[in-house]
């Protein structure tokens, strides 16, 4: 991909040189510091869910790489348990709408700790998307919080634990429908009806969490599949066979069954019942004899009366374990698809047909594993099973992980892998067109770490933050730099740049969710996208400017003719809530940042649910018009806002010739509430640069 | 009634004429070509009003369950193909097929002559308020207002499966993925353009792909959809597009008056941005901005202010379904869920008025639009039914709700008289495979799709009505198939959307530009258009 500059004698200058990052890696400034408050503002809108004041000033002469290892330090903070204690601590029949998560994913972006941790779980989130648009998790809102969870405690750990984890979740199970997905078998021995594996994760576990549709480079360009044609041929990276064969190593997947537990938190414990786990009379299981039950089939059970929303037995949030019964472990393709491997069958050979993903034949090489093919199928469900029948029930385990396992590996170690994941993230944290160098090095410090470790998140996390394209001057040279800023990004942002808070109680619970229904406004939420191609796709062109330079902007996808006036008619609210004009006292006028005129006393009154910008923090701006629009220039648009006062010109020369004067008398808040509503509303505050 | 005269036309090129990005060399040619071209002569203007409605089953619609054989139940049939291919009805705990007795009876003449089954939601449907009921998708077929095609997909020339498994011919990259599938059936089949074959169109047969209206000519519901994005001819400026909400327009409101703070917000958008991004948002802004206040104020008062049909009050479909499934061998304790008198709310059915009322205003003389030509794009989500297809995922409420929709839409265009003036069609990613994987099915390829309307030449199945059989290959049938019964389709994309924008008004110069593979087929009308 050429590279884009506003000016034309840049364009110029950059052909000449060829590649632009030769400019920026010369460049005599060094990009490990930042320089000014502007500096640290900018790296905390991209490296968290926007600077704080506090952020911003505890900074101190910290280096950017310091603030991320100190970032990496901190606990984690979880959504589950948070969210489960609130359901608790509301009795038995605390119901968990999809908005009230939401609410504390608000929440705990807006205040906690752990910024960067947080935001690469978001960015995680729309790769390895899970929605709780699907029916099935809809009503297991707790279940799509443990699954966030899993993506804030691996947001630094290794791609290949986390892809493991994702594959083994229930929350994905439920949602690409691997969750007891079986081998191809008769239904039953009296009926000529066959159930055949469900491909849904074999595909999208290659097209969007790992290796993508083509064979490409590692800085992201197609491999030409056909020198000898005009143009490139793009190489398919998989055919149907091996969607299919991939469909069934992911057969046998069922959630645990643990029996009965209590679950605690804080002061409040509530006893979850069991489910029937084995034959017999005794309903508990033990050890591998639990992956011969016929609790494949079963899910835990919610609690009785709680309305089938609230809390669950945690066997819903523990990985989803193999029961090789429904495991495929070699058929006869040709024959009789019913008849498994016998344990005398040679592996792999025909017509017991083993599957071949990718390349390569989980244990091909090793010969025939000590498997015992059709006692896998006949050993399931038995009451008491023998030390002998143990053992060769784990030997069937073994093999349907360890056939799991060497698949993952297989996805980590493809070379498409490193480029795919790295050109993604760039885009969520910095730019959505990232120089190809840019992707490779980044592709590069996913293969090595530095340390011979491929698939440290952390250090791929820390490497897109570092590069001299995120942290130097490029944004201001580059006009095709950056990205639009997707609403859950945008109205973070806001909420912790004005220090907002809420003094309901349930606000201060749930976060601010009552107001503020993301979707209805802005058409995203949290873990709630359309399908498992995310809110929006990393290729989408908006149409014009963009698609014919043949650039991406992800997130413009979203942004439709409607959005775009819900979204500008939503910041105004935000920027409002609570203040107005006082007119009978009560009620009030509420939000509005405009004036009336000295017929009405400008006033707030805390209002009962949103969240608000406080008093104290509009007072505590400059009382000087210009240092007031600088101060929330450093807030909101790290110092970027364009233009000058003298002379009117930009941003500022808008806000110098519309606000200052007019607004002249006016009470300080107000002044200060219809500039912050502007930035919201504006062109700039809509891109990160 | 307001009216809409020719200065808000001027207006509307000049929005159309957007300032560009600062010293941005490449648009300033594009702006200069489009000046030209505006300034043409305006070789083409139509007379008459027309409109075609895309309705995009999204995530691989199961459309062999939309129109099924049903000539015996005797073995060797063609229904007992069907069902075996499909694992029986979902009554046994796996199977996605419908019992004989459960479809709604059809024939067809001619091609694919024969007894078909529909889907048993495509009745008749009373509604709350009135004695006549909504027309369902099987008295539409019966009227002949509605054609079935059959097993159409992604070709790049027509191609059997001898040919595709030793790689003789091309074949459309990623067939079994749903965004480059859906990417298929948004650009115009089986080419590589990166263009919406709607917005194509109304580029190529209108001067500028405006019309005579104040609008732009190509609305989509709710999603921003490929189908409407492409570039005027001989330009890069994109042809004018509008996204819809359910029910309507959004409008902006709070930033009204000449308060300090909304002469600020205007002048905010009226300067340029640096950062590209920025200066995007400000177009995306500024357009939905003022169409929303065109829109808004035609579909408020007078003949807009009411949908065709509008006081049936036919939104919620009270339905009830059987209970939870108790599959073989009773190994399903729990049930995952069970859907028992659900009062369904039919969203398509919102927005398929909100687009009658579009299609109202714009073509009534009184409010001034005079609009000529007109595309919609309209989804109706979630047919990627992987799992629990009979039951949990509610397939037999998508079928519904669609049947129901289209019932109304057309009793509507019939209400205004525009029947013969707007035709309806479906796409979907892909069919599904023939047999189940357990209680869903997988991506798929050929599948079935319909067309609606007075001008279409109906109560016929168009293309080639497939056997339906698993790994089917017959080269004198032209039946292939593969393992699960995922069909090479026999009619491509282009043919199918090639028919439908000829009637619209393309001819076979803008269609070669617009369909470029569409040479490569024997026929660039499948005659169903009449």
């Amino acid at each position: 991909m050429r590279q884009r500059f506003s000016c034309f004698l840049f364009l110029a200058f950059i052909t000449a040189v060829h590649s632009s990052d030769y400019v920026f890696e010369n460049d005599f400034e060094s990009f490990e510091k930042p320089q000014s408050d502007a500096d640290i503002a900018r790296f905390l809108t991209q490296a968290s869910f926007g600077p704080t004041p506090a952020t911003v000033g505890n900074f101190g002469n910290q280096t950017y790489a310091e603030w991320i290892d100190q970032q990496f330090s901190l606990t984690p903070t979880l959504h589950r348990p948070a969210l489960e204690s609130i359901s608790l601590n509301r009795g038995i029949n605390g119901k968990i709408s999809g908005e009230q998560r939401a609410g504390l994913w608000n929440k705990i972006a807006i205040t906690a700790e752990d910024q960067l941790r947080q935001r690469m779980a978001f960015a995680l989130s729309e790769i390895f998307v899970v929605s709780d648009q699907n029916k099935f998790l809809e009503i297991r809102q707790t279940l799509v919080a443990e699954y966030y969870d899993l993506l804030v405690r691996g947001a630094f750990g290794n791609y290949r634990d986390l892809l493991e984890q994702v594959t083994r979740s229930p929350a994905m199970g439920y949602y690409l429908s691997h969750l007891r997905n079986r081998k191809k078998e008769l239904v039953a021995p009296t009926t000529d009806t066959y159930v055949t594996p469900d491909e849904n994760f074999a595909r999208e576990v290659m097209q969007l969490f790992s290796i993508g549709l083509f064979e490409v480079e590692q800085d992201l360009s197609f491999i030409d599949g056909d020198p000898a044609q005009s143009g490139i041929q793009p190489i398919e990276t998989y055919d149907q066979n091996i969607i299919t064969n991939l469909s069934r190593v992911m057969t046998g997947f069922g959630l645990q069954c643990n029996g009965p537990e209590v679950i605690t938190n804080g002061t409040v414990s509530v006893n979850m019942p069991g489910r029937d786990c084995k034959a017999g009379p005794e309903t508990e299981c033990e050890g591998v004899h639990c992956n011969f039950s016929f609790a494949f089939f079963g899910g835990p059970v919610p609690l009785p009366n709680a309305n089938y929303n609230g809390l669950y037995h945690p066997d819903i949030y523990r990985p989803m374990m193999c029961f090789p019964r429904f495991h495929d472990i070699g058929r006869d393709d040709n024959g009789n698809p019913n008849q498994v491997r016998p344990s005398s069958a040679p592996y792999a050979e025909e017509p017991y047909r083993d599957k071949r993903v990718i390349g390569f034949i989980p244990n091909e090489g090793s010969g025939p594993l000590p498997m015992y093919g059709d006692e896998c199928n006949s050993l399931y469900n038995l009451p008491s099973p023998t030390d002998t029948q143990l053992q060769k029930m784990q030997a069937c385990v073994d093999y349907c992980d360890g056939e799991l396992s060497q698949v993952l590996d297989a996805l980590f170690h493809h070379p498409n892998t490193p480029p795919v994941i790295a050109r993604q993230l760039i885009q969520r944290f910095v730019t959505s067109n990232p120089s190809p160098a840019y992707i490779k090095k980044i592709a590069g410090v996913f293969i090595d770490n530095g340390s011979g470790v491929r698939g440290d998140l952390g250090a791929v996390i820390k490497a897109i933050l570092l590069h001299h394209d995120a942290r130097g001057k490029r944004f201001k040279l580059d006009s095709y730099f950056g990205k639009l800023k997707e609403p859950m990004l945008k109205v973070m942002q806001f909420y912790r740049a004005m220090e907002t808070v809420t003094s309901d109680p349930e606000q201060i619970a749930w976060g601010p969710y009552k107001t503020l229904n993301t979707t209805t406004a802005f058409g995203q939420r949290a873990l709630s996208a359309d399908s498992v191609f995310n809110f929006f796709t990393p290729d989408y062109k908006k149409s014009g400017t963009l698609s014919n330079e043949n650039l991406n902007s992800p997130e413009f996808q979203i942004l439709t003719d409607n959005t775009v006036i819900s979204g500008q008619n939503t910041f105004y609210r935000l920027a409002c809530t609570g203040y107005g004009f006082l007119s009978n006292n009560p009620p009030y006028r509420y939000s509005t940042c405009d004036g009336l005129g000295p017929t009405l006393p400008f006033g707030f009154h805390p209002p009962e649910r949103a969240g608000y910008i406080p008093e104290d923090v509009l007072y505590g701006l400059p009382d000087d018009f210009e240092a007031m629009v600088e101060e929330l220039n450093i807030r909101l648009l790290y110092g970027e806002m364009s233009g000058t006062f003298n002379p009117p010109t930009g941003m500022k020369g808008i806000f110098k010739n519309r606000i200052e004067g007019p607004t002249s008398g006016y009470d300080k808040r107000q002044i200060a509430l219809t500039l912050i509503n502007l930035i919201l509303a504006s062109p700039e505050y809509a891109a990160q640069k | 009634m307001k009216k809409i005269n020719k200065q808000h036309r001027r207006d509307f090129l000049k929005k159309l004429g957007y300032s560009f990005a600062a010293g941005s060399a490449a648009s300033v040619m594009p702006q200069l070509n489009f000046l030209g071209h505006a300034m043409a002569a305006q070789s083409r203007q139509f007379t008459d009003y027309k409109a075609i409605v895309r309705l995009e089953l999204n995530g691989g619609c199961d459309s062999y369950s939309m129109l099924m054989p049903r000539d015996s139940t005797s073995p060797g049939s063609r229904f007992d193909t069907y069902f075996n291919s499909r694992g029986g009805a979902y009554t046994n705990g796996i199977g996605v097929g419908y019992d004989f007795a459960d479809t709604l009876p059809v024939s067809a003449t001619g091609m694919n002559a024969g007894n078909y089954g529909l889907n048993p939601e495509f009745k008749d449907r009373p509604h709350n308020n009135g004695p006549i009921p909504t027309p369902g998708i099987q008295s539409l077929y019966n009227n002949g207002e509605l054609a079935f095609l059959a097993n159409v997909g992604s070709l790049i020339e027509p191609i059997n499966k001898h040919e595709l498994e030793n790689e003789l011919k091309p074949i459309p990259k990623a067939r079994f993925s749903h965004v480059d599938q859906q990417f298929m059936w948004r650009t115009g089949g089986s080419s590589d353009r990166a263009l919406g074959w709607g917005a194509s169109l109304i580029g190529e047969i209108l001067d500028n792909g405006v019309d005579n209206s104040i609008f732009p000519a190509c609305f989509s519901m709710v999603y921003n959809s490929l189908f409407n994005d492409s570039l005027i001819p001989g330009t890069s400026f994109p042809v004018p597009s509008y996204t819809l909400g359910s029910t309507g327009a959004n409008q902006l409101s709070n930033y009204s008056g000449t308060t300090p703070r909304n002469l600020a917000l205007n002048d905010l958008f009226n300067e340029d941005s640096f950062n590209v991004f920025s200066q995007e948002y400000k177009k995306s802004f500024n357009q939905a901005k003022d169409y929303a206040n065109d829109i808004n104020s035609l579909l408020s008062q007078g003949a807009g202010s009411t949908a065709p049909g509008d006081g049936w009050g036919r939104i919620n479909v009270p339905y009830q379904t059987t209970g939870a499934f108790d599959p073989i061998n009773n190994q399903y304790p729990n049930a995952e869920v069970t859907v028992e008198g659900v009062d369904y709310t039919n969203t398509l059915l919102r927005q398929i008025q909100t687009i009658a009322r579009m299609i109202k205003v714009s073509r009534n003389p009184a409010t001034g639009i005079n609009a000529k030509r007109q595309v919609y794009t309209i989804t109706l989500p979630n047919f990627d039914t992987h799992f629990n297809q009979m039951q949990g995922n509610n397939f037999f409420l998508k079928m519904a709700s669609l049947s129901q929709a289209i019932g109304y839409f057309s009793e509507a265009m019939k209400e205004i008289g525009a029947e013969d003036e707007v035709t309806l069609f479906t796409s979907s990613d892909f069919a599904r495979t023939l047999s189940p994987n357990g209680t869903g099915t997988d991506h798929a390829w050929g599948g079935m799709q319909f067309v609606m309307g007075g001008a279409v030449n109906g109560g016929k199945v168009y293309g080639r009505y497939p056997n339906l059989e698993l790994n089917a290959d017959n080269n004198s049938e032209k039946d292939w198939s593969f393992a699960r019964g995922q069909y090479i389709p026999t009619t491509s994309i282009d043919q199918m959307m090639a028919t439908i924008a000829k009637w619209m008004g393309a001819d076979n110069t803008h269609l070669d530009i617009i369909f470029p593979n569409l040479g490569n087929f024997n026929t660039s009308d499948l005659g169903f258009m009449i």
